[in-house]
């Protein structure tokens, strides 16, 4: 009788309060969403940077973007973000988690700060730590493989079968075709560590665990594990490690500018580096508001689903 | 029979684990070396070898660069978070608390915010400043981040406050206590975890932020990141001093994963979960 009542003291008071509880964070937000409406509305003008006024220019930038080779070179980084980071990050968290998770004595205290570290760093760090290592001429990188990895016979074979020998080191991020993977090879390092917190996150619920272990009782072999207990089980954790590395690497801007800027030529630059560009340096705002609704719009078709799921899972419904 | 291939197996996935987690300690450990030795020693290119004597002057010379964005930066990124997790705890509670009709259709708009990429509000933030004369100046910074990060101090707030136990604060509403300072005396205290993890989660982001950092920030103001960026291209080929930069750069947030890893991974997983 006393909760009932206490309860609806409290649901009383949700009006009541509502205000002083909520207006602080809604000022915010309100903000941030009127300033995304604006960014929306700004890309149908022809605003630049210094000019009095915008005039409606209906879908002029999109049109002029649509034209140049160099925003198609940007979309087609970042598709290659999405294949050759998202994916490969994925599967090298799961596959850590899973190792972790069947050796036998517990490493995984001791093992996962080392994969974890890097998440704690900042972007930039990452990219000058990464652009001294994959500097062509005098990078860590080529120093290993001219010091250590050609003086190992079978590897020495293997390396020149693929073009690589002393005298012709790789080219690395003044390689325009190759530069895009040594990005995201530094990527990798800092996200793969988050990626198999997440993993382990999801082998530790409890069902999972004592499905593992009941099967192992019954001699099940780590590949049969893998295939009928663990995958079927974690396709929620993998949907939610893939979602959130893709939202990621449509607006990597940080580690690709430190690293290259872009370059050689545009080689490597992505949405957002063009956006800043062009926002920044060419003072084309309306151009830059342009290519942040673009990337707006990719993002928001993952965000959208992403968010309906996760409410969805909270609230019961 | 059985014995020697379990073995093989075990002693394979442990040689698989300790190899890689050697790959990811490597560039941790050239950076901390490099960072000690002088240029003479790096010429030599023995980059794996730590140096004969450590040089802690390459730390002396980044810091006449980096001491006023240290300073700047660590000021900004505490009032920042402490404005986000105070703020989103109340929302945070709110939405956990009083549900009605409005409550989905809220958490979906803050959620979705979390999300929001820097680079939709980026245009707009400069202009508004700008009118305001807020760039390059610590108020201009404060705001941009406590706008950015709040919608994900709200959320991991409020899927904490789900989770957590409603008797105290009915025995507290028998006892007359209104819902704030029910709030204010009763919930903020036992929660001090889930805000010591939402606060590490915030200063992280804060901290590590390059983008807002690079536009809003300058001369007056400056942020960790962009100076550490800038080191790059001044010291072009001095490794020794940039990674003496970076070094200094990552010292908060790693003090605060090794000291506080827990609640480290705690805000992690809770911000990717939300």
């Amino acid at each position: 009788m006393v909760l009932e009542g206490v309860r609806k003291a409290m649901r009383l008071g949700k009006y009541k309060y509502s205000f002083i509880f909520l207006a602080p964070a809604l000022f915010f937000i309100l903000i941030l969403y009127f300033m995304t409406i604006w960014t929306i509305a700004m890309s149908f003008t022809d605003w630049t940077f210094g000019s009095k006024e915008a005039h409606f220019a209906g879908l002029d930038r999109y049109l002029e973007l649509s034209a140049e080779e160099r925003f198609w070179r940007n979309v087609y980084n970042n598709i290659l973000w999405l294949v050759f980071f998202v994916i490969p990050s994925t599967l090298l968290g799961f596959f850590l988690a899973f190792l972790m998770e069947i050796s036998a004595e517990k490493l995984e205290p001791y093992l996962r700060p080392l994969f974890l570290y890097p998440t704690a760093l900042s972007f930039v760090v990452t990219g000058v730590l990464w652009s001294w290592i994959f500097d062509p001429r005098r990078g860590v990188f080529n120093f290993v493989l001219a010091n250590y990895l050609l003086e190992v016979p079978v590897l020495r074979e293997v390396l020149q079968v693929m073009g690589i020998t002393k005298n012709s080191l790789p080219l690395l991020l003044d390689d325009p075709d190759r530069a895009i993977f040594c990005i995201v090879m530094a990527a990798m390092w800092q996200y793969t560590g988050f990626a198999m917190l997440l993993f382990l996150a999801a082998f530790r619920e409890s069902l999972l665990r004592q499905l593992i272990e009941a099967a192992m009782i019954d001699g099940a072999g780590a590949l049969q594990l893998l295939k009928h207990i663990i995958l079927p089980n974690m396709k929620h954790a993998f949907l939610i490690v893939t979602c959130l590395l893709a939202i990621f690497s449509l607006k990597v801007f940080d580690v690709v500018w430190v690293m290259t800027r872009g370059g050689p030529g545009y080689a490597t630059e992505v949405l957002a580096v063009y956006m800043y560009v062009a926002a920044f340096a060419q003072d084309l705002l309306a151009k830059g508001c342009a290519i942040a609704t673009i990337i707006f719009s990719l993002t928001a078709v993952i965000i959208v689903p992403y968010v309906y799921y996760a409410i969805k899972r909270w609230f019961g419904l | 029979m059985r014995l020697t291939i379990y073995t093989i197996r075990r002693m394979l996935v442990y040689f698989i684990l300790l190899f890689l987690a050697f790959l990811w300690i490597v560039p941790m450990y050239i950076m901390v070396i490099t960072s000690l030795k002088t240029p003479a020693e790096i010429s030599k290119m023995q980059y794996l070898n730590p140096p004969s004597s450590p040089r802690l002057q390459n730390y002396g010379e980044v810091m006449r660069k980096m001491a006023k964005a240290l300073f700047d930066c660590l000021f900004i990124s505490i009032v920042s978070t402490s404005a986000c997790v105070f703020i989103g705890a109340c929302a945070g509670y709110y939405l956990a608390r009083f549900p009605s009709r409005a409550t989905i259709p809220l958490t979906f708009i803050i959620m979705f915010a979390s999300f929001l990429p820097y680079q939709m509000i980026l245009i707009p933030l400069t202009t508004f400043e700008s009118l305001l004369r807020l760039i390059d100046t610590h108020h201009g910074l404060i705001f941009a981040y406590i706008m950015l990060n709040l919608p994900l101090a709200t959320l991991v707030s409020m899927t904490f406050f789900l989770t957590f136990p409603r008797e105290l604060e009915e025995a507290a509403i028998i006892d007359g206590c209104d819902p704030l300072s029910t709030f204010l005396y009763i919930v903020l205290p036992a929660s001090k975890a889930t805000l010591l993890s939402t606060a590490i989660l915030v200063f992280t982001s804060v901290w590590n932020e390059f983008l807002i950092a690079l536009v809003i920030g300058g001369t007056n103001v400056k942020m960790i990141a962009p100076v550490v960026a800038e080191l790059k291209g001044c010291y072009t080929a001095l490794w020794n001093l940039q990674m003496a930069g970076s070094v200094i750069g990552s010292i908060p947030p790693l003090i605060l994963f090794i000291a506080m890893g827990r609640y480290f991974i705690r805000g992690l997983l809770a911000g990717a979960m939300r």
